[in-house]
């Protein structure tokens, strides 16, 4: 652990509301709390292990720079969120719309040390990149807004940079042709769909790039290289539903959203309806929370999270 | 185990299905390992609401209950301690739906690895973690483990690949964790539960993210005049920017239990063999299969062999999978090993394994995901030896002291159990194990579902500190 995890620790604390701000670039922090900042800078890069580790107050900037001049990249969701720290990246979990071929943002952690409400260290997994050493708090600290714990240090697992990312968009896409879609490309990653066009995200060797979009084009897919996406954020609201059902949502909205196919979020301009909890969910939360920061001192009311 | 327990199961679930003969009770007191707990009985639920029953009857009772899939567990994860009711999910057997389009499908705990992916390849879609033991381990098991396997390298392991469980808790309730939409509310209960051991609850249905096959697929086999040539390799390789599908080792005692085996003209006079898969679309394949040759030779490749067709590439696999097979050659048991340390590691701590089994007296072979970093040494003996199995403990604790020495951590797939639930002190702080014993009681407060594993008491919460009948290593 590094020595600058046991300063942040102490400024955390024992007691008092503290707020966690990275960049502030994705939460802001709320009036009159305590604000604090996490560690920042990169401790190790190990390309030869696919490993990097750093400070959770370490810009993602710094972190993609670093690993892009050794052809390697981290999925912290950067095409939602390409600035703030890791810490909020991981805080947050939120995920980018090339999640279908790349992943969701929480298999990128490996280990984590954060400070608990009690102001105690707690490390979670480990820094190689299987592990089952135990229960698994990475996953559960991803997505979890700092509630369980102020995130101090991580270590994430990289990946190779594609040889190519290209975009192509496809025009008259009605429901039957963008489910022939779906099962005719082998591992897209990403399908953007508004119910009448279609922007498909490959990546890979740009010899099969070619043959791909060369069977597209044979079963007449009208298909033109893009040299961007449409940008998803600039619809307010995201509906997460089974995938399965995006067809549906979309037909009935077209138009008017823009959905991740194959994954199942569709962003809108409306708000999704409110969901129910499961009270015995709402429980394990509670019970979480309790146990992790009993006072609710860290992050308070952060991600809106089930439970007291 | 008292007469009125059982009663109240047979009435819960009709008497056929609760089983109390001592035969039965003998195989569910132990899964794959050596360590040997006692039942007491044995429940086949066949739907979720039977297995809600039997939950409410232990709850009832006080009595501690343990999901059992298919006992392939080499951690002890499955052997229930001082008469457990085990309840056993091979007869929760069906796939319940598939949907190649979102490629996902909801399966029961009971269905078998290698049938999922059998049942799904009418569609070109396969589930991508699998065990050595994918032609007779469960997905429930699969679950309860974080399971991996050789192309777990590429994919990821079992938590990528799962994205709702439901889930009977210990205080009865039937709940879902995670769901088939991408961005459910709250924390990642799906993800804590995966890898919890059976400690949480019991799933009851599964819905698992299935992988498209790949378009191409090259199969290497590379071998080498020493070890470290062999690490040195699989270090260059990922170094270059690429994850091959699977990238496995196998060292010279291994190499000729298996070929005496399979007969597949394995290089017998090697030190060490990498077997290099490359999978996906078919210039990437190409692309790799030629810098991984390369590399391959740069470190000393003595030969490349690939794969002419899918019948060799079936055989050079059937020597990987079937190695823990082919080593009864050689003595009649064995003791698998589980750590993973980090690559550039490899080397020295394959030395560390030399010589502790030379300093026991005791034969090892290597078999191993090398792309992962994670080590099985496989320790082989005649139990019928005096004084072998506390050899065999000696080289075992060895084997972890000095992975967690080199920056690595105890397992890799098989899990802690109770295998190595009193190692965790050397990799977690009380503090670490404090914080998993809270996960723990979040699910399961009342601490009935398989107490006793994983966690080094007094971080187990509820559960006493217990002790194994025939408990060796």
């Amino acid at each position: 652990m590094n020595p600058r995890t046991a300063v942040f620790a102490e400024e955390i604390g024992a007691s008092g509301e503290v707020w966690v701000r990275g960049a502030g670039s994705r939460v802001g922090a709320p009036d009159r709390i305590r604000v604090v900042s996490a560690p920042a800078g990169i401790d190790s890069f190990q390309p030869d292990e696919m490993t990097v580790s750093c400070g959770a107050g370490t810009s993602v900037a710094e972190l993609d720079e670093t690993l892009r001049a050794r052809g390697q990249y981290v999925n912290l969701g950067q095409r939602r969120h390409a600035s703030g720290t890791v810490g909020g990246a991981v805080a947050t979990g939120w995920n980018d719309h090339l999640r279908l071929g790349r992943g969701h943002v929480r298999e990128s952690l490996l280990e984590v040390h954060m400070v608990d409400g009690r102001g105690d260290i707690v490390k979670g997994g480990g820094p190689t990149v299987k592990n089952v050493s135990g229960f698994d708090l990475c996953r559960l600290v991803v997505g979890a807004h700092g509630r369980l714990g102020a995130l101090a240090e991580v270590t994430l697992r990289t990946r190779p940079i594609p040889l190519a990312t290209r975009w192509f968009r496809l025009v008259d896409m009605s429901t039957t042709r963008v489910v022939e879609l779906i099962t005719r490309l082998h591992r897209p990653s990403s399908i953007l769909w508004d119910g009448h066009e279609a922007w498909v995200c490959l990546e890979g060797h740009p010899s099969d790039i070619d043959s791909t979009v060369l069977d597209l084009r044979r079963h007449g897919f009208a298909t033109e290289e893009v040299d961007e996406e449409p940008e998803p954020g600039r619809r307010p609201h995201r509906w997460s539903v089974p995938p399965s059902r995006v067809v549906e949502h979309v037909s009935a909205r077209a138009g008017r959203v823009l959905a991740e196919v194959g994954v199942g979020v569709i962003h809108s301009d409306e708000k999704q309806p409110e969901r129910s909890i499961d009270p015995a969910i709402a429980g394990i939360h509670h019970r979480l929370l309790s146990s992790f920061d009993p006072d609710r001192r860290l992050n308070p009311g952060a991600g809106h999270l089930p439970g007291r | 185990m008292t007469t009125t327990l059982l009663r109240d199961l047979r009435a819960a679930l009709g008497a056929d299905a609760v089983r109390d003969n001592t035969t039965e009770l003998m195989l569910a007191g132990h899964d794959a390992s050596n360590l040997v707990g006692r039942a007491g009985a044995i429940c086949y639920p066949t739907t979720a609401d039977e297995v809600r029953r039997i939950v409410d009857v232990c709850r009832a009772h006080g009595v501690p209950f343990v999901a059992r899939g298919a006992g392939t567990g080499l951690a002890g994860g499955a052997t229930p301690i001082g008469g457990a009711v085990v309840v056993c999910t091979t007869k929760m057997n069906s796939v319940l739906e598939v949907d190649p389009v979102a490629r996902l499908a909801w399966v029961e705990p009971g269905v078998l690895n290698l049938d999922l992916t059998r049942h799904v390849s009418r569609w070109g879609l396969h589930f991508a973690p699998d065990p050595s033991s994918q032609q007779s381990c469960s997905i429930g098991g699969n679950v309860a483990n974080n399971s991996g396997g050789p192309h777990c390298l590429a994919e990821g392991v079992t938590s990528a690949h799962i994205l709702a469980c439901d889930v009977v808790l210990s205080d009865g309730s039937l709940v879902r964790l995670g769901g088939e939409e991408p961005e459910p509310d709250g924390l990642d209960l799906r993800g804590a539960f995966v890898g919890s051991e059976g400690m949480f609850g019991i799933t009851t249905a599964i819905c698992v993210r299935l992988t498209p096959d790949p378009i191409d697929v090259r199969t290497m086999l590379l071998d080498f005049d020493t070890v470290r040539a062999g690490t040195d390799t699989v270090s260059a390789i990922i170094a270059a920017g690429m994850v091959p599908a699977a990238l496995e080792m196998m060292d010279r005692l291994c190499l000729e239990a298996v070929e005496a085996y399979i007969h597949a003209g394995l290089p017998t006079d090697a030190a060490a063999a990498l077997l290099v898969e490359v999978a996906g679309a078919p210039a990437a394949v190409a692309a790799d299969a030629e810098t991984i040759e390369r590399i391959g030779r740069e470190h000393g490749a003595r030969t490349v062999r690939v794969a002419r067709d899918e019948a060799e590439r079936a055989l050079l696999w059937k020597g990987r999978k079937n190695a823990f097979g082919a080593i009864a050659r050689i003595k009649p048991n064995y003791y698998l090993h589980d750590t993973v340390v980090p690559r550039r590691h490899l080397s020295d701590v394959l030395d560390h394994v030399y010589r502790i089994a030379a300093e026991q007296d005791l034969l090892v072979l290597n078999v191993f995901h090398a792309g992962d970093g994670n080590l099985h040494p496989l320790l082989v003996f005649d139990k019928r030896e005096p004084g072998v199995l506390e050899r065999v403990h000696r080289a075992g604790a060895a084997i972890v002291e000095v992975s967690v020495a080199h920056g690595g951590v105890l397992s890799g797939e098989h899990g802690i159990g109770l295998e190595k639930r009193d190692y965790m002190p050397l990799l977690f702080s009380d503090v670490d194990l404090e914080a998993q014993g809270w996960m723990r009681s979040a699910f399961d407060p009342l601490g009935l579902a398989n107490p006793f594993k994983v966690l080094p008491s007094p971080a187990g919460c509820g559960d006493a500190h217990a002790h194994v009948e025939g408990l060796w290593v």
